[in-house]
């Protein structure tokens, strides 16, 4: 009944169960689904010296001419910086790079050092995305640009939009187990149905999508920055998840909501009226060592995922 | 010979000067014209690629084209700008401004839009294999000779930068003489298309259809075997092949495991295994050197030492990764410059997919009317040895090629 096919990319993996065609059709549709993220990896990893994404970071200054996708990402990043007043922010790169220095491929060059020592340049606002140009330029010379917040959610509403152009009427894609996208309904039942990571509640998904962010990374702990003071938003602080028609909006204000709880004073921002949200529920650690990867999963009755075993690092 | 080696030499004795034997990666974008205005017959993979690296050089895509409303209309959520057609001749009538099409479509049609373009005088990409049969393949050379205008083929090793430098050294002592040759490509994938009624499923499944098809060997070999052709300068004299379905048993004829060995006239052999199966290894082509051997990945290349062979100045600078009991040292374009940095391992890898390079020089052939890298030629001669070795996998058998039957006319 169910066709299957899998992924590593993005340093998750990513899954796309498909039901309701003919078992050749579902397959080449999750075939080609599934290169589309493959495809997004390559823009957009901050890990691979050759993407869209290390380009800018390595502009310094220079206008990049930039592919379609990743000008209406950008573009739609502004937007969601804009919505929620500065709290949503992919001008972080550079301090994320402090703590990875495999990053766009700098760890020999001393701009990371530099940039820890005057590192105030975060907010798209350093940033000129020129939509009738098609080109992105960093406006300060340490300042790099990191998506991992939104790719994964926005290669799955690519990948989402080819199975539907493929006539797939049932499908649950995730990545990462953190970000879901939904075709129709599953045989035999009225929705997808998720669980929320560390709790009974269940969500309800057709053709929706889902984002969960926490506070806590996978392996690494705090992992979300407060683009405002620059620093790690506390560990313990918790976490949200947001149901929306897109998965990359549902990541963005996943994340803002998430980062936005670790402010001593929250920033007031409007949620859009087509979605709906709410905190989860975190079960604390005293060991911070221990593997938090049961943060991000989530069971379908459909389908049991399993725990990734990568850090969740695009 | 002796003067490639003479050349080498000098070179080499200039320290970092023999791992930087091309001009700078930079400038292959900047000698692009800003909006030089173009257009894509095809939207599909192929076809959304080939407008992402236009995109970032900076050409203008004025319009595309595809007769499948998903694909078109995917092709136009990543180039908002551009005007959609479904119908060729209705895009060249109306879109006078267009210099130069790139030709993504199935490989059964590239004949009649060739001809199409041509009459509309336009510089002309075409992809590889340029046809699915000799025929069409001679018709698109002979149609190709007799414009004004440029036409290349889309075989893209004679325009990566890692491949430049690995032929470079083919040509000197470095290497010396031809042992033997190996190609594969594996990848997890039924080629299948993704469809929603049995209409569209047939259509875009053209690669599975013996009357269109030219299989693995054509659809993957042509642009593998093309490495070989340009780096010895010789084509196969006979072609060995045999195939079969292996893992995709969904009623396909063409074959989804092949393996070839393509004989050349001095007893040179390049074996060649492609695979939808298993991905293990992925796609690279080998070439083994009485003095050393060279592995291309496409983004990637290395040269593996023989342990006699003599050691040059510039190897202490040189970046080296460790394959088991073998260590590749990396061909990195543009050393020099990288080196003086103190950035050798930022050159690891192409800092862009090869189309990036084959599309850039196509319109630096275009603005300057120069004669591409790749032309209908070298196109006809490698799609005409991808057709011959998916035959002999057809027939599980031995194809012979004649000199004559490499001749466009």
């Amino acid at each position: 009944m169910f066709e299957r096919g899998a992924l590593a990319a993005m340093g998750t993996r990513f899954e796309i169960v498909a039901a309701g065609a003919p078992a050749s059709q579902l397959r080449a549709s999750i075939e080609e689904a599934l290169e589309e993220i493959s495809l997004c990896h390559q823009r957009w990893s901050p890990f691979s010296p050759s993407s869209m994404l290390s380009q800018i970071n390595r502009s310094q200054g220079e206008a990049v001419a930039v592919d379609g996708l990743t000008m209406e990402l950008l573009s739609q990043c502004q937007r969601w910086h804009d919505d929620t007043a500065g709290v949503f922010d992919p001008c972080v790169g550079h301090l994320l790079s402090e703590r990875d220095p495999r990053r766009s491929g700098h760890e020999d060059s001393g701009i990371l050092k530099n940039a820890s020592k005057d590192s105030t340049f975060t907010g798209l606002t350093n940033v000129d995305i020129n939509v009738a140009k098609n080109s992105i330029r960093l406006l300060q010379p340490y300042l790099q640009l990191d998506l991992g917040a939104v790719a994964k959610g926005f290669a799955m509403d690519l990948a989402t939009d080819i199975l539907r152009d493929a006539g797939v009427p049932s499908a649950f894609l995730h990545g990462g187990n953190s970000s879901i996208s939904t075709i129709g309904h599953p045989p035999g039942a009225t929705a997808w149905k998720v669980q929320l990571p560390q709790s009974s509640e269940v969500l309800e998904l057709r053709d929706q999508s889902l984002a969960v962010s926490a506070s806590k990374g996978q392996y690494a702990g705090e992992h979300l920055l407060n683009p405002f003071t620059e620093e790690w938003i506390d560990a313990e602080s918790g976490g949200y998840w947001v149901r929306s028609n897109s998965a990359a909006e549902s990541d963005a204000w996943s994340t803002a909501l998430t980062v936005n709880s670790g402010f001593s004073e929250s920033i007031q921002f409007s949620m859009p009226d087509d979605m709906d949200w709410g905190p989860l529920r975190m079960a604390t650690s005293s060991n911070a060592n221990e593997k938090t990867s049961k943060v991000s999963v989530v069971k379908s009755d459909h389908w049991s995922f399993l725990p990734t075993e990568s850090e969740d690092k695009i | 010979m002796e003067t490639d080696r003479r050349d080498f030499l000098i070179q080499g004795a200039g320290a970092l000067a023999g791992v930087a034997l091309l001009p700078g990666l930079d400038t292959f974008a900047r000698t692009i014209q800003d909006d030089y205005p173009v257009a894509i017959i095809g939207t599909g993979r192929q076809g959304r690629a080939v407008a992402a690296e236009l995109q970032k050089l900076g050409a203008q895509i004025v319009a595309l084209c595809d007769n499948d409303a998903p694909r078109l209309r995917s092709g136009g959520r990543r180039v908002k700008d551009a005007k959609t057609y479904d119908d060729a001749d209705k895009m060249l009538a109306t879109e006078k401004s267009v210099e130069a099409v790139f030709i993504c479509t199935p490989t059964h049609q590239h004949r009649a839009l060739v001809d199409a373009c041509i009459a509309a005088g336009k510089h002309i990409y075409c992809e590889a294999p340029l046809a699915h049969t000799v025929e069409d393949a001679k018709a698109i050379a002979s149609a190709a000779r007799g414009s004004s205008k440029v036409f290349q083929a889309g075989l893209l090793a004679r325009s990566n930068p890692v491949y430049s430098l690995a032929r470079s050294f083919y040509r000197t002592e470095a290497f010396l003489k031809l042992v033997s040759m190996r190609a594969q490509n594996a990848r997890k994938d039924s080629w299948r298309q993704a469809a929603s009624t049995a209409e569209r499923q047939a259509r875009l499944d053209w690669r599975l259809h013996e009357s269109t098809s030219t299989g693995l060997p054509g659809e993957w070999g042509t642009h593998q075997f093309d490495v070989f052709h340009w780096f010895s300068g010789k084509y196969p004299v006979r072609i060995h092949g045999n195939g079969a379905v292996r893992v995709w048993d969904d009623g396909r004829k063409v074959a989804d495991t092949v393996n070839l060995a393509l004989e050349f006239d001095q007893g040179e052999c390049l074996e060649y295994q492609a695979t939808l199966g298993n991905s293990f290894g992925g796609r690279y082509e080998v070439l083994h050197g009485v003095n050393s051997a060279f592995k291309l990945a496409w983004s990637h290349g290395w040269m593996f030492k023989e342990a006699d062979a003599a050691t040059q100045g510039w190897e202490v600078y040189a970046n080296r990764q460790r394959f088991f009991n073998d260590e590749g040292i990396t061909l990195i374009a543009d050393a020099t410059q990288l080196a003086s940095q103190n950035k050798l391992k930022d050159g690891v890898g192409l800092p862009h997919d090869s189309l990036y390079y084959g599309v850039s020089d196509f319109l630096t052939s275009c603005q300057e009317g120069k004669a591409p890298k790749t032309g209908a030629s070298e196109g006809f001669r490698a799609t005409l040895v991808g057709i011959a070795a998916h035959r002999a996998v057809v027939e599980g058998g031995t194809i012979e090629i004649s000199p004559d039957d490499l001749k466009e006319a």
